[in-house]
């Protein structure tokens, strides 16, 4: 596992990597817009600000577009546009820098101030029943008629409904849910966000459709006024009394909603849309459609940079002690991914190193096997090459034809010369072309090949000569029995049966075993060759082992080929006498020279009308040995 | 016997120097000029553009053998018909020979007459390859003489088109493919249609 290590470092850091891209996304410079101020044109300026449209975004351009105008009128050269937008395409467009202000919901910019830079300008005066607050909570309820959800601890097991992950009014109350020992992630049954407006969370539970849920403070007031619901229809959880604070309440209160310069945007028309802000009436035509109270000096957000950090979210995300828990949180799907990856590997390296192990061992069992049968065939080779030296060293070659054939070749050569130079001779003597000094070195030539040809046979009558080769006491039978695998090739080869008809309790004889086994291959090979060229219906050859009567061993080789004419027949024992084409007709002549040096005899059967009989006999050993 | 040009040569080449001169001293009587080398390496190196006759290479040799310089001879020298000698038994060698385009075979030892007749014959295939090869080179030169257009015109002719329809396929009038017909026949020298056919397929293949 070891060479894994660098590879799993490889991974972690590129995990890193990829989650350090939005820290960088920071300090990237946004292109100042600074046609804002800069510009003399007589063209308006065109502003836009964001809205978080929390109730539907046709309400809030409806809602806002007052105090844009407002702003536009109060501010001379610029034309302010209401922009509504959910929390993600806020998010988005600020990113982009595609707005100059924004107002959001004050967790959501703390948010955006940590991830893009911005500031508050004022904090916005909600419209009271009686007051103008500027301060905001979050009111978690059920139906009234829940006997069994009381307290937060309750809702353990239950379903809730919220409107938005991100939105702030969501992480008051999850804040106070984790102060009474809920984690809204893992306790409820389920955990419903259902997006803005939030009139509908209120409406869900009122149906029984949820079980709980929480929106912003002061919208069952809203609605109990717009005679939507009646407040006494729900109970309140988790309630919290606070001086000066009108409406009802699960949470601690926090800054309302700030209107946010962005970090591009031109500080002098930031201040003069904060001085035009506050100047705004309590009660003005914008306001009032606005639904707020005018605007107050920003708030300090601290606290909700406190909740933030309890509920280690926003900017404070990645915060507080390091638990395994909150990386696998973060990091899950990497993690997962390398875990995966890591798992891989091992299991891949396992598994070579199980295939390597296993392979190795059936490699050092084939090698084994293979040794085996090394060192057998090596032996099997041994004795085919000691039984083809010797071979070699009665004939040349093991069979006749190709023996022949080599012979006939070196032979070729001289006897082809001397034919060209006395065909040459008699041309020109009959043209009267002859030129005595020409004539006598030709013949000359004539006469140094003719040498050169006897030569050739010279040396082969010599590798020929085996006059003191050892002779053992040998089982005739046995040689016989290694005809079928001695000669397999061309038996195949001519579709030839070879029968073997071997007497029982044959006397060994006393014999050069190579020679005698030589002669038996010359006289099959004969056999097969002769039924070769001869149509003959069945091809087989007969070999039969016997004693006669003075306990000679007789063997009888016949086939059923074509038989040897009587003219021929007188012949066939002569050298050089043959019956094939490519024969030299030595074969017959040395196995009959073989027969003759160990006391026996060769000679071929009458048959009759067809076949040949060859039939040889050896004295037996034990009387060769007793005589 | 014909009397042959003294240039032509019988190349005789084996191993065997000695059966090698045996071979000139043969071919001498009948007044072939014989030409020895005892390999084919050397006889492939000594081989000039001009030379002319027949080759008679012995098929075994150390070295190159007979067969594999019959294949180099194909390319460096087409016209010089090749007779492969084999020894007694080399009949499988001999197809082989007479397959890649040998002129004939003979075995050793040679019956004289017949290998004079062998002789006789390749230097007559010589001649008519020679004159084919040179004819050739005319036709060739010949078809070098047309323009880019009547080559053009001549391709859709031999691909058996009407002037129309080559004037279609070129996009002009019918009378001037015939016009441009009439230059081919006339710089090709074809008197008929099936001439100019014959011409085109007889160097087909080897441009």
């Amino acid at each position: 596992m070891l060479t894994r290590t660098p590879l799993a470092l490889c991974v972690l850091a590129w995990l890193m990597l990829v989650q350090s891209v939005p820290a960088e996304d920071l300090t990237r410079e946004k292109a100042p817009i600074d046609k804002v101020s800069a510009t003399k044109i007589s063209q308006l300026i065109p502003v836009k600000v964001g809205i978080l449209a929390f109730r539907g975004k046709q309400e809030a351009l409806e809602n806002w577009t007052p105090t844009a105008d407002y702003l536009s009128e109060s501010i001379a050269g610029y034309s302010f546009r209401i922009i509504p937008l959910s929390l993600e395409e806020m998010e988005d467009e600020v990113s982009k820098g595609n707005l100059e202000f924004t107002l959001t919901n004050s967790g959501h910019y703390i948010t955006l101030a940590s991830n893009y830079g911005g500031s508050r300008l004022v904090t916005m005066n909600t419209r009271g029943t009686s007051s103008q607050e500027n301060v905001t909570g979050s009111v978690i309820f059920t139906r009234a008629d829940r006997k069994d959800i009381t307290k937060l601890q309750d809702l353990r097991g239950k379903t809730f409904m919220s409107v938005a992950p991100k939105a702030f009014c969501y992480e008051m109350a999850w804040q106070r849910l984790q102060e009474h020992g809920i984690n809204p992630n893992k306790d409820f049954a389920k955990l419903l966000f259902v997006g803005f407006p939030q009139d509908y969370i209120a409406s869900a539970v009122q149906n029984g459709k949820i079980d709980a849920g929480n929106i912003r403070t002061g919208l069952l007031e809203e609605m109990a006024a717009e005679g939507k619901i009646k407040l006494s229809d729900f109970r309140i959880l988790a309630q919290k009394k606070l001086k000066g604070f009108p409406y009802i309440t699960s949470t601690k209160t926090y800054p309302q909603w700030p209107f946010i310069k962005l970090r591009h945007t031109d500080k002098l028309l930031a201040q003069k849309v904060a001085i035009a802000l506050l100047s705004m009436g309590h009660d003005s035509k914008a306001a009032r459609i606005g639904k707020y109270a005018g605007w107050t000096v920003p708030l300090d957000y601290t606290p909700v940079h406190n909740l933030f950090k309890q509920l280690q979210i926003g900017p404070y995300a990645n915060t507080g002690p390091i638990t395994a828990s909150k990386i696998i949180k973060q990091y899950g799907p990497w993690i997962g991914v390398a875990i995966a990856m890591l798992t891989f590997m091992f299991a891949w390296s396992m598994r070579t190193e199980v295939l390597v192990r296993s392979r190795t061992r059936e490699l050092s069992q084939t090698n084994k096997e293979l040794a085996n049968q090394i060192t057998e065939r090596h032996r099997a080779e041994e004795t085919a090459r000691q039984r083809q030296a010797e071979l070699a060293r009665v004939g040349e070659m093991n069979s006749m034809g190709e023996f022949a054939s080599g012979i006939a070749h070196e032979l070729n050569h001289p006897l082809a010369t001397i034919t060209n130079y006395a065909t040459g001779c008699i041309r020109r003597m009959k043209t009267g072309q002859e030129n005595k000094e020409e004539m006598v070195e030709i013949l000359e030539r004539i006469s140094r090949q003719a040498t050169r040809a006897s030569q050739i046979i010279g040396g082969l009558r010599d590798n020929m000569r085996e006059d003191k080769r050892e002779r053992n006491l040998t089982n005739i039978n046995e040689l016989v029995s290694e005809l079928p695998d001695l000669l397999e090739f061309n038996l195949k080869n001519s579709s030839t049966k070879l029968q073997l008809e071997l007497a029982d309790a044959l006397p060994t004889a006393l014999v050069d075993p190579v020679q005698i086994e030589q002669v038996l291959l010359n006289l099959v090979g004969n056999g097969i060759d002769a039924m070769k060229t001869a149509s003959s219906k069945e091809r087989s050859i007969k070999v039969t082992t016997a004693r006669n009567e003075r306990s000679d061993i007789i063997v009888t080789i016949s086939d059923t080929g074509p038989g040897i004419s009587g003219e021929m027949r007188g012949k066939i024992f002569y050298p050089f006498v043959s019956t094939k084409n490519e024969g030299m007709g030595l074969g017959l002549s040395i196995s009959c020279s073989i027969m003759k040096d160990h006391g026996g005899q060769l000679w071929i059967e009458e048959t009759g009308e067809q076949g040949t009989m060859f039939r040889f006999n050896l004295p037996a050993g034990e009387t060769s040995l007793n005589a | 016997m014909p009397e042959q040009k003294a240039k032509r040569s019988v190349f005789v080449v084996d191993d065997d120097i000695e059966f090698a001169k045996s071979v000139q001293f043969l071919l001498s009587s009948v007044n072939l000029n014989v030409r020895l080398f005892d390999s084919a390496e050397n006889f492939l190196a000594a081989l000039k553009k001009e030379d002319e006759g027949c080759v008679l290479i012995d098929v075994r040799m150390p070295g190159m053998s007979g067969l594999e310089a019959q294949h180099l001879l194909a390319d460096t020298a087409p016209t010089l018909p090749i007779i492969i000698m084999t020894a007694h038994g080399d009949i499988e060698m001999a197809v082989r020979a007479m397959k890649d385009g040998a002129m004939d075979f003979i075995q050793k030892p040679f019956n004289d007459q017949r290998l004079i007749d062998l002789i006789n014959k390749a230097m007559k295939l010589n001649t008519a390859l020679n004159d084919k090869h040179h004819h050739k080179i005319k036709l060739r030169e010949r078809l070098h003489e047309l323009s880019p257009r009547e080559h053009e015109v001549l391709d859709l002719i031999v691909e058996g088109n009407t002037n129309k329809e080559i004037g279609y396929r070129l996009g002009i009038a019918d009378k001037t493919v015939e016009a441009h017909r009439a230059k081919i026949m006339e710089k090709t020298k074809a008197r008929t249609l099936q001439d100019l056919m014959k011409l085109i397929f007889s160097i087909a293949g080897d441009k």
